[in-house]
């Protein structure tokens, strides 16, 4: 869904199930975010994204304003990306919110000790989830501050 | 586990009773140990009496030989200090004479024969008397001729016979004494025996059986460790199995209710009307079941969740509980009253929901009637409180009281009021968890109520 050479990517969509993300940028390309969507498949390739790694190694390091986490997923699943996130100082600052399935519990409380921004569950009303991820967007792109690099 | 409380306890009893029976007999064998101690000093005591009077009486024959000794000096020498020497005499072996008399107040046989060896040395004192007097008047040899002499020698035989009489009693008595003690103290000791015997076999059996009751018992923790590793692992699975559950089938749920709107958003022109009711009943189906699967997972969590007990506002609870559920409902919204309900021990998110789940009800079903009403009630019932629901809906025939607490169990249709079923078996778990138990009353077209007990006391 990048367009990506000219606009800056402001949004990270991380989750492997190919139909929530075609759910999910419908519902965000309705809110006109379509261009600054970064659609990433897994845990593994959310992290090689943002430290640089593998195929995106010659990228700059990218400065999204939110981070989308799916937390059930092969290989590396939501938390443990959480987790790198939020111990390395080059992306502690990234504001993750949890987009998930389940509520529950354990994860909940798993997320917060990480250090987890926000923690969504997924509706499954489309209409629903589609305002929901669009008061999302608004929020963390046009209202949330972050430091400037 | 039931079979082997009850005999724990029996074990536990038996324990108990053999450890009474081995005081019992240590007591009994102080008993015996105090009654020897004194048994051993009272023959004692008696060995020092009869020693006393054997004593007093040899005291007495020594003094009557002293007497006669002064006599005799008197006699030759005429001398008047043997005279003296002699009521001296005299006087002490009346005293050894009221001694033994004294110390054998026991004993009539004894008190009687000192009674006659009196008797006898008055007799004697007085001839003696007699023969002194008429020695000093007459001279020594009248005095042998009128058989005073005679006479006294009889009597000092016949007193030195008795008081030797009287020693041989008393020394017969001690030796008889002295036997019976020796039997009654053998006795004593056989006892003393057979009871410590008895005492440290006890004692042993006792040993025995708690060590055997320690292993047993720790057979039974390990059993029961065993079991509960066993039941940690079904729960984790179970745990893992909700998980997969809401995580795995609300995915495809999204997808399915998803992809219908985007058919309907993207492709809706071209559709007829059938088409799109169709997937509307899609959409319908995938949110329904959506709420089916949350429902279920929540019910199924109320099982292995743990309550967190405090004391629960139930005035605050309900009324919170009756804002959120009316603010959701459409005009005419029913008038729900609740007076101030007492406080009970309990989780307060969980009772929580048994307040939205049945006010929920109660507005739901009594929404169509013309004065919509829900009344809340509660009242003491000794150790617990009652609560009650009541409201003036379609109500329920009372023969399927005993399904409504069942989970998926509806007595409606779903066209005419929604739900999943769920509520109410929510409600029993949450009750029921809490110790208490849930009631519902109805009759068709005449208002339901719905009420539940929880204990005041934990």
């Amino acid at each position: 869904m990048t367009n990506g050479k000219y606009e800056p990517v402001e949004i990270l969509l991380v989750e492997d199930n190919p139909h929530d993300a075609e759910i999910t940028l419908r519902a965000l390309k309705r809110a006109n975010f379509a261009n600054h969507v970064q659609w990433l498949k897994d845990g593994e390739e959310a992290l090689s994204y943002l430290f640089s790694e593998g195929e995106y190694t010659d990228q700059p390091t990218p400065r999204p304003r939110v981070m989308l986490l799916d937390i059930k997923m092969p290989k590396v699943d939501g938390i443990e990306v959480l987790k790198r996130i939020k111990a390395d100082s080059r992306t502690r600052a990234i504001p993750v919110v949890m987009l998930t399935s389940s509520k529950e519990e354990s994860d909940l409380v798993r997320s917060y000790d990480l250090g987890v921004n926000s923690y969504l569950v997924k509706p499954v009303d489309f209409q629903r989830f589609s305002e929901e991820v669009t008061r999302v967007g608004y929020y963390w792109v046009a209202m949330n501050q972050l430091p400037t690099a | 586990m039931n079979e082997n409380a009850r005999k724990d306890a029996a074990n536990e009893r038996k324990t108990l009773v053999g450890f009474i029976a081995a005081v019992a007999v240590l007591l009994l064998v102080s008993g015996v140990a105090i009654l020897a101690v004194r048994g051993y000093a009272s023959t004692n005591r008696w060995v020092t009496h009869s020693y006393e009077v054997v004593t007093a009486l040899e005291g007495l024959t020594a003094s009557l030989a002293q007497a006669d000794a002064a006599r005799r000096g008197y006699l030759s020498s005429r001398d008047s200090t043997y005279l003296k020497e002699r009521d001296a005499a005299l006087a002490a072996s009346d005293e050894h004479l009221q001694l033994a008399l004294q110390l054998t107040t026991d004993n009539a046989d004894q008190q009687s024969a000192l009674r006659v060896l009196q008797e006898n040395l008055w007799q004697r004192t007085k001839q003696v008397d007699e023969l002194l007097e008429m020695a000093q008047k007459q001279g020594m040899a009248d005095a042998e001729r009128a058989g005073i002499a005679e006479d006294m020698r009889k009597t000092t035989i016949d007193i030195s016979s008795q008081i030797d009489r009287l020693q041989r009693t008393e020394i017969e008595l001690l030796a008889a004494r002295r036997g019976a003690d020796e039997a009654w103290a053998n006795g004593l000791v056989a006892a003393f025996c057979i009871l410590l015997v008895t005492v440290v076999s006890m004692l042993t059996w006792l040993c025995l059986r708690v060590r055997a009751e320690a292993r047993a018992r720790a057979r039974h923790a390990e059993a029961l460790d065993r079991l509960n590793t066993n039941l940690e692992g079904a729960n984790r699975e179970l745990e893992s199995f909700s998980y997969s559950v809401s995580h795995d089938l609300r995915s495809p749920l999204r997808a399915i209710d998803g992809y219908s709107l985007m058919l309907e958003e993207d492709y809706g022109p071209q559709l007829d009307d059938t088409a799109r009711r169709y997937i509307q009943t899609i959409r319908a189906g995938s949110q329904r079941m959506a709420a089916l699967i949350d429902d279920l997972l929540t019910f199924s969590r109320l099982s292995r969740q743990s309550l967190n007990r405090q004391t629960v506002d139930m005035t605050t609870l309900a009324r919170r509980a009756a804002a959120e559920v009316l603010e959701n409902q459409p005009e005419p919204k029913p008038a729900v009253n609740i007076p101030d309900l007492p406080a009970v021990p309990g989780d307060p998110a969980l009772l929580r929901q048994v307040w939205t789940n049945l006010i929920s009800n109660a507005v739901k079903y009594s929404a169509k009637s013309a004065t919509p009403e829900v009344q809340v009630r509660a009242a003491a019932e000794g150790r617990q409180v009652r609560f009650e629901i009541e409201d003036n809906g379609v109500g329920f025939d009372m023969k399927y009281a005993d399904k409504l607490f069942g989970v998926f169990q509806r007595l409606h249709s779903m066209d005419e009021y929604p739900g999943t079923g769920v509520g109410l078996a929510i409600v029993q778990r949450i009750i029921s968890r809490h110790q208490g138990a849930v009631t519902a009353k109805g009759e068709r077209g005449k208002g339901a109520t719905f009420g539940f007990t929880l204990p005041t006391e934990v």
